[in-house]
């Protein structure tokens, strides 16, 4: 056995995961990981973090399990029960910060231009607080340049207690229409 | 004055059956969507059964219906009814394999039954004869040396 061949089977045995042939399945970290509708990814994983509970904890997000949604994703802080307006963004992703003209240090929503990724993509924020569960949305809307953007969105709510709604995990992803 | 209708604003519940009543688990705008997800919880027994109930909010009034609804069990009720099915269908076929085994059987035993009492009845006649015969030359022989 040569040395290259004992590096590749060192290395082989120590990923385990690795497919050994291009038709090897990666297995799923998480129900639903192989879906391709981002929004519909997003709740898997927010299902799979709450296993029986009924709200998934902020604490227990595993930005690298996400790692290819988190760039589209935000989370928003609600610190009063019933008052969306007092909700601040605590992250928001470098994706669709740039689709929605802003950086990703931008706390209140209110700076935002409506017909922005960001803004129609929370615009929901009080059914979620309200009904308690996800929710997803999509829609169009004119951006500032003019053009007709169609996006989907999901909002799904966060708590450490499993009582008190503390923040609300989202993501939104859009595309331009073609006529 | 003309009546005019509001915009329809239809959105859609994906509920769980859980602890004896259905709970709502996410609000969907697309029916697609809330069908593939339903069926996704039940593929992966996050549920155990799932229905997607179409709310309709039109003229100022709601109106639910439930589009979908699917359990865990279905697929086993149908596979158990099916093999009840089978089984019903192989009893039925034994007993008509039975039946016309022992339908042959009495028929067999019949024509035996029948060949036999031909022979003992061609033996009581025949015996019947030479008796009458035997009588007669044993009669006449008396008769001559009488």
């Amino acid at each position: 056995m040569t040395l290259r061949n004992s590096f590749q089977a060192l290395r082989r045995r120590l990923a385990p995961t690795e497919p050994e042939t291009a038709t090897d399945p990666v297995p799923e970290a998480y129900p639903g990981q192989h879906e391709q509708r981002l929004s519909l990814r997003l709740l898997s994983y927010w299902q799979h973090l709450r296993g029986d509970a009924t709200f998934a904890s902020r604490a227990r997000i595993e930005t690298e399990v996400i790692a290819e949604m988190w760039p589209w994703c935000f989370i928003l802080e609600v610190p009063a029960i019933g008052n969306p307006a007092a909700a601040r963004y605590a992250y928001v992703g470098p994706a669709i910060a740039e689709r929605s003209l802003v950086t990703t240090d931008i706390r209140d929503p209110a700076a935002l231009r409506e017909n922005t990724l960001l803004a129609q993509a929370t615009s929901f924020l009080a059914q979620v607080l309200m009904r308690r569960v996800p929710v997803t949305m999509g829609g169009s809307f004119r951006n500032p340049a003019g053009r007709e953007i169609l996006y989907r969105s999901v909002l799904l709510p966060l708590s450490d207690d499993q009582r008190t709604i503390s923040a609300v995990l989202g993501a939104a992803n859009c595309k331009e229409k073609t006529s | 004055m003309q009546n005019q209708t509001s915009p329809s604003l239809t959105s859609y519940e994906l509920q769980t059956y859980q602890g004896g009543n259905w709970k709502i688990d996410s609000i969907y705008d697309d029916k697609d969507l809330a069908l593939d997800m339903g069926k996704q919880l039940l593929s992966t027994r996050r549920a155990t059964a799932v229905r997607v109930v179409e709310e309709d909010f039109v003229d100022g009034k709601l109106k639910s219906r439930v589009i979908f609804r699917k359990s865990v069990v279905d697929g086993e009720n149908a596979q158990a009814r099916e093999r009840k099915m089978q089984t019903m269908r192989e009893v039925q076929e034994a007993r008509k394999e039975t039946q016309s085994r022992v339908q042959d059987r009495a028929r067999l035993a019949q024509r035996k039954a029948d060949s036999q009492s031909f022979t003992w009845l061609f033996l009581k006649f025949f015996g019947i004869g030479v008796f009458g015969v035997l009588a007669f030359l044993v009669l006449t022989r008396i008769i001559a040396h009488g």
